[in-house]
């Protein structure tokens, strides 16, 4: 519930609750391209039937964590190492062959923008029919049959007219509709959506949300969700991880984290939120630091308005608190302050 | 005192013919009314195809009306003398929605700061550096940004670049379209406070697009809602936010996301073409209170009686009376 902390003993329950029917178990994922750590010791879990949504600001790393995991960024490009379990088969070093058969048939993609995304060249109904006749090994004429269905059910209307129709025929949110029925074509058992309506106004963005949730929950999927509206994450996502500089440093239940944030930066951004009564915003002092020049200790300690010299020099690990994981060596100190407010 | 004064201006663009010849029309602004007083602070609203960017246009003087007349300080925009219109560019300053595309991307900082204040003659040759290093440190940059190219700025900086060269003429109003758009949170909260601060302090006067309306509450007193090429609601921005009379309006602050409230697809479907417009009502095929009436009947701008807010709708939402 909203507002309530959690006791320890539901910090067990939903431990229990997670390693129970886990789809996805990433664990110290790191990742180099040259001399920029872009990820460092990820650690996430993620649950069959959950929505997870990435948050954080350009460069923090969660569209980059995204691509990891549908095998999009591999040596020798950049260098991977950790463990990236998808139902016990291990997708660290696993072959672009193998990740092939994976994507668009068990893991789904929505990237950003659907206009570059989806092929100028190729009508609506070749790409939608494409992972329908590979994966799924349907005739031409039972495929067809199947597009019809998926574009009805995302809300195009008129889909068996628009089976004929290119990719620029079609308005923005019709495209990023598309996109969504390719990617649930072969009712994937994940769905990974980078930014999926930052490019579409409110209205529609409802709409695709909406959309995506509903077929997230029919058919039982897990979603990854990137996300740059912290409001939005709030409304959409069951849990949430807060990733700064390439490492995660807040991570629970979505309104939990959001709504009473414990890490410096999560409570940093929340600040930064526009809502109809905001009287002041206080910007987040500074801007993320080089990738390739990090400090040794907490990567926010120089934007950080709570930091202590230890801060500068030692890591802080991901701890459970208040039924959240946060890694901050100021904790008991933002508590006492949250306390007496 | 008025500075723009907008006259039920109409603008169409024919796109093509129809089997029997007459052309085919696309009514980008169908008859909007606005008056902006000097200090004024307007944000447009509205979703893609609502007409906003085209009557920033038009205030610009990039394009001219179809129909309907445009005042600039009581004279019609498209009389202003050679000079009249160089004071008015002067005057008058945009920013664009892609600041990195609005800027020559062969020019330093320096010099794309500096170039106004040379065509306007606001000063000499030899004063122009000292004044563009204190017009980058009152948008929040460093010096050391004057000999740089536009692509080796940040996102964020290349908007506060865009932000000093409105300024850079002086001018009495700025006109922005979409400039915090896609956005980092963190870097929009600066430059919206940044904009804040300069409108409050300098009197500007602003109109300013936005997709966003938490923004429009955040930078501007009054908000004028259009949909399909007309204005269907204006009023002050908060009460207009929190207390909508057309369900337009309300679709739109129920699509907001919210902490407190849960995801709300409040309106079906995507905005109708502007070549082939409802019957009646433009709204009427969206609306989820439409009525019979609604199919046949256009409701023109009425002002709502008791307080200073307009509504074009012939079934406006009810709100307490004597509640401001």
């Amino acid at each position: 519930m909203i507002g309530a902390r959690s006791t320890p003993r539901e910090q067990v329950a939903i431990a229990q609750d997670l390693s129970s029917d886990e789809l996805l178990h990433i664990d110290s994922l790191t990742l180099r391209r040259g001399k920029a750590s872009v990820l460092d010791e990820v650690s996430l879990t993620l649950a069959k039937g959950r929505t997870l949504g990435l948050v954080g600001e350009s460069g923090a790393g969660k569209s980059t964590l995204a691509m990891a995991l549908i095998g999009l960024l591999m040596a020798p490009e950049v260098e991977l190492s950790g463990s990236m379990l998808y139902q016990g088969q291990e997708l660290v070093g696993l072959s672009d062959k193998r990740f092939a058969q994976l994507r668009g048939k068990k893991i789904g993609l929505i990237f950003q923008d659907a206009t570059t995304s989806l092929d100028p060249c190729f009508t609506i109904g070749q790409q939608i029919t494409e992972p329908l006749r590979r994966h799924l090994g349907l005739s031409r004429a039972e495929a067809l049959e199947r597009a019809v269905e998926l574009l009805d059910s995302v809300g195009i209307p008129d889909a068996r007219a628009r089976l004929s129709a290119y990719p620029h025929q079609l308005s923005g949110g019709m495209q990023q509709r598309v996109m969504i029925s390719i990617a649930l074509a072969c009712d994937p058992e994940l769905l990974i959506a980078d930014e999926p309506t930052s490019a579409l106004d409110v209205t529609v963005q409802a709409q695709i949300m909406e959309l995506i949730l509903r077929r997230v929950r029919a058919t039982g999927a897990s979603a990854v969700i990137v996300l740059h509206d912290l409001a939005l994450t709030a409304q959409v996502c069951d849990d949430v991880a807060v990733m700064y500089a390439g490492q995660i440093v807040e991570t629970g239940p979505a309104h939990l984290v959001l709504e009473q944030a414990l890490h410096p930066y999560t409570i940093g951004l929340r600040s930064c939120v526009v809502e109809f009564d905001s009287a002041e915003l206080v910007p987040l002092p500074g801007t993320v630091p080089s990738l390739s020049e990090l400090p040794k200790g907490c990567r926010f300690f120089s934007r950080c308005s709570y930091a202590l010299p230890k801060c500068q020099e030692q890591r802080p690990k991901l701890e459970w608190r208040e039924g959240r994981r946060v890694a901050c060596w100021q904790l008991d100190v933002i508590h006492l302050k949250d306390a007496s407010r | 005192m008025s500075i723009f004064q907008l006259l039920d201006i109409e603008k169409y663009y024919v796109v093509g013919r129809t089997a029997t010849g007459e052309e085919k029309r696309l009514k980008a602004l169908d008859g909007v009314r606005l008056e902006i007083n000097e200090g004024d602070t307007v944000a447009l609203v509205g979703e893609s195809g609502s007409g906003k960017s085209t009557l920033v246009r038009l205030m610009l003087g990039l394009e001219q009306p179809s129909n309907g007349r445009l005042f600039f300080r009581q004279t019609e925009l498209r009389q202003l003398d050679r000079q009249a219109r160089q004071a008015f560019s002067r005057e008058v300053s945009f920013i664009y929605q892609n600041a990195r595309g609005s800027m020559n991307p062969r020019m330093r900082v320096g010099d794309i700061l500096g170039e106004p204040m040379l065509l306007h003659r606001l000063c000499k040759e030899s004063e122009v550096r000292p004044r563009v290093s204190a017009l980058l440190e009152k948008v929040g940059l460093s010096e050391g940004m004057l000999d740089r190219f536009p692509s080796e700025l940040s996102g964020g900086q290349v908007r506060r670049v865009a932000v000093a060269r409105a300024l850079a003429s002086e001018p009495r109003v700025i006109i922005a379209d979409e400039c915090v758009a896609g956005l980092d949170v963190s870097v929009q909260a600066q430059l919206l406070n940044l904009l804040r601060t300069l409108c409050t302090e300098m009197g500007l006067t602003l109109v300013f697009i936005t997709h966003d309306l938490g923004v429009a509450s955040y930078l501007c007193q009054r908000t004028s809602v259009m949909y399909l090429g007309c204005i269907v609601e204006q009023g002050p921005t908060v009460e207009l936010l929190t207390k909508p009379l057309h369900p337009y309006t309300r679709a739109l602050t129920d699509s907001f996301p919210s902490f407190d409230r849960p995801l709300n697809a409040a309106l079906k479907g995507e905005i109708p073409s502007p070549i082939h417009l409802p019957q009646g009502c433009r709204f009427s095929t969206r609306c989820p209170d439409v009525q019979e009436a609604c199919r046949h009947k256009d409701p023109p701008l009425t002002l709502h009686p008791g307080d200073n807010r307009a509504v074009a709708c012939l079934f406006p939402l009810r709100v307490e009376v004597g509640v401001t």
